[in-house]
C-alpha cells in the first residue's frame, strides 16, 4: 500500500477552507464598488473558458462573459452563500451561454436544442494542439453529457468536486463516481483507438 | 472489495483531500491488496495529467480590455437588494401599526377574563369554613342547602346577611359562600354536585338552622 501511495499525489489535508472571495462580497454589499473588479479579475479568465467550450467564437465568449459578470453585479448584493461565490459566478455564465445559444440557434453550425447543450456532446473546437489533443478533445466530447461536464468542470476549471456538484446539480460522491467513469471511459476510447491503430 | 471503492479511485488520484477519512481509508484499503486497482489508479492518473496538459480553446482575449468594459457596463454605483432599498419603509410601518392596534383597543377593550371552572370538592373539610364574605353578597349566585334530602333554594338572597345569621346562630361560623375549592354547605344551587361532599355534621347544622329560621 505504502508503495501505491507514494505513486499517487498527496495533495494538502482536508480541511474545510473557507470561500476565499466572501470577504470581497462582504465588503462588495458595504458598498466597496472596488470589490467587484477584483472579482472580476480573479475569475475572468476561468469564465471565459468555460463559456468557451459552449461558444465557439473568441469574441462572443468574451460578450457572454462581460453579460454574466453584469448579472452577477446585480445580484451580488442579495447573493445568499449557499454555494461558493465561483460556482455561483460559473453557474450564471453558463445561464447565459446557453441563453446565447438559444438567441444565435440560426448562426450556429447546426441546429442545437437547448436540452442538448447541456445533454449531447459539444463538436471540439478548433484543433491547435497536436494529434494527441485533437483526439483528446474527440473522445470528450464522446462522453455522456453529465460525465463530460463533470470532467471539464473538474480538469479544465480546477472546480473542487464540491463546486462541480453544485453546477452539475448532484451530490458531492456522485460528482467523483462520474468523473472516475469519465475518466475511465477516456482510457478506453483511447485505448480501443491505440490498438485499433496498432 | 467494494464496487464504490473502485468508483472512487480517481477522485483519490486527482484530489485526496476531497476525500473524507472513511472514503480514503477505504481506497488506500483497496490500493493495498488489489493490484489491479493500483493498476487502474495509476491510468487514470496519467489520463488526467494529459488532459491538464491540454491547452484551452480558442484565443484568449486582452483581459485588461474585458475588464474595462465589465467595468463601463455595470457602471460606478453599488446596486442595493430590494430590501435595503425598502428600509425607509420599516419606521412607517411600525408607526402604522402601533396606530392600527391603539384604535382597535380603544374601540374594542379588552373583556375582563373570567375565572376559571372549579371542580367540585370530595374533600370533606372537618368545618364548614366562611370565605369571602365582603364580595359574597355581590353578584352571587343562586344558592342552596340540602334539607331532608332535597336542595333548599334560597335564590339570591343577601348572602352576606343569612351568612352571618348562620355564624351567629350556629356558633364558630362555618358556612360556605363561594364554592371555592375547600368550601361546603352553602353552594351555587345550580350545581348540586358539592351535596356529595357534606359530612352528616355539616348537614345536620344547616338543617337545624334553617329549620329555626322556618320556626
Amino acid at each position: 500500500m505504502q508503495a501505491a501511495a507514494a505513486a499517487l499525489p498527496l495533495l494538502e489535508p482536508v480541511t474545510e477552507l473557507l470561500d476565499p472571495d466572501r470577504e470581497l462580497v462582504q465588503r462588495f454589499r458595504d458598498g466597496d464598488r472596488a470589490a467587484f473588479d477584483l472579482i472580476v479579475r480573479k475569475h475572468q479568465k476561468g469564465m471565459w473558458r468555460m463559456v468557451r467550450r459552449y461558444i465557439k467564437s473568441d469574441a462572443d465568449a468574451a460578450d457572454v462573459t462581460q453579460q454574466a459578470f453584469v448579472r452577477a453585479f446585480r445580484g451580488l448584493a442579495s447573493f445568499r452563500g449557499a454555494a461558493s461565490v465561483r460556482s455561483w459566478l460559473y453557474r450564471i455564465a453558463i445561464n447565459c451561454a446557453l441563453s446565447w445559444i438559444r438567441d444565435h440557434k440560426r448562426e450556429q453550425p447546426a441546429e442545437i436544442a437547448e436540452s442538448e447543450l447541456i445533454e449531447a456532446p459539444v463538436a471540439p473546437g478548433r484543433i491547435s494542439d497536436g494529434e494527441d489533443g485533437s483526439r483528446l478533445r474527440a473522445a470528450i466530447a464522446q462522453l455522456p453529457p453529465k460525465q463530460k461536464m463533470v470532467l471539464e468542470l473538474r480538469v479544465f476549471d480546477d472546480l473542487s468536486f464540491k463546486e462541480v456538484a453544485e453546477l452539475a446539480d448532484c451530490t458531492e460522491n456522485t460528482a467523483k463516481v462520474n468523473f472516475h467513469y469519465a475518466v475511465k471511459r477516456l482510457r478506453d476510447i483511447l485505448g480501443g483507438e491505440h490498438a485499433a491503430r496498432g | 472489495m467494494r464496487r464504490a471503492d473502485n468508483e472512487l479511485l480517481s477522485a483519490y488520484v486527482d484530489g485526496v483531500a476531497e476525500l473524507d477519512a472513511d472514503e480514503r481509508k477505504r481506497v488506500e484499503k483497496l490500493l493495498e491488496i488489489d493490484p489491479d486497482a493500483r493498476a487502474d489508479a495509476e491510468a487514470s492518473r496519467e489520463m488526467i495529467d494529459r488532459l491538464r496538459a491540454l491547452p484551452g480553446e480558442g484565443t484568449e482575449p486582452d483581459w485588461s480590455a474585458l475588464e474595462q468594459s465589465i467595468r463601463q457596463a455595470v457602471g460606478p454605483s453599488v446596486p442595493s437588494p430590494w430590501w435595503r432599498r425598502l428600509r425607509w419603509l420599516a419606521p412607517i410601518g411600525a408607526l402604522a401599526t402601533t396606530a392600527a392596534i391603539a384604535v382597535l383597543w380603544l374601540h374594542h377593550p379588552v373583556p375582563e377574563p373570567t375565572p376559571p371552572p372549579v371542580a367540585p370538592n370530595h374533600a370533606v373539610p372537618p368545618q364548614l369554613h366562611v370565605h369571602d364574605r365582603a364580595t359574597a353578597a355581590d353578584d352571587s349566585p343562586p344558592m342552596a342547602f340540602w334539607l331532608d334530602d332535597q336542595a333548599v333554594d334560597i335564590g339570591n338572597a343577601d348572602l352576606g346577611a343569612v351568612l352571618d345569621d348562620f355564624d351567629r346562630e350556629t356558633g364558630d361560623g362555618a358556612i360556605a359562600t363561594d364554592g371555592s375549592a375547600d368550601s361546603a354547605g352553602l353552594l351555587p344551587a345550580d350545581d348540586l354536585g358539592w351535596v356529595d361532599s357534606l359530612d352528616d355534621t355539616a348537614i345536620d347544622r344547616a338543617e337545624s338552622w334553617l329549620e329555626r329560621k322556618k320556626s
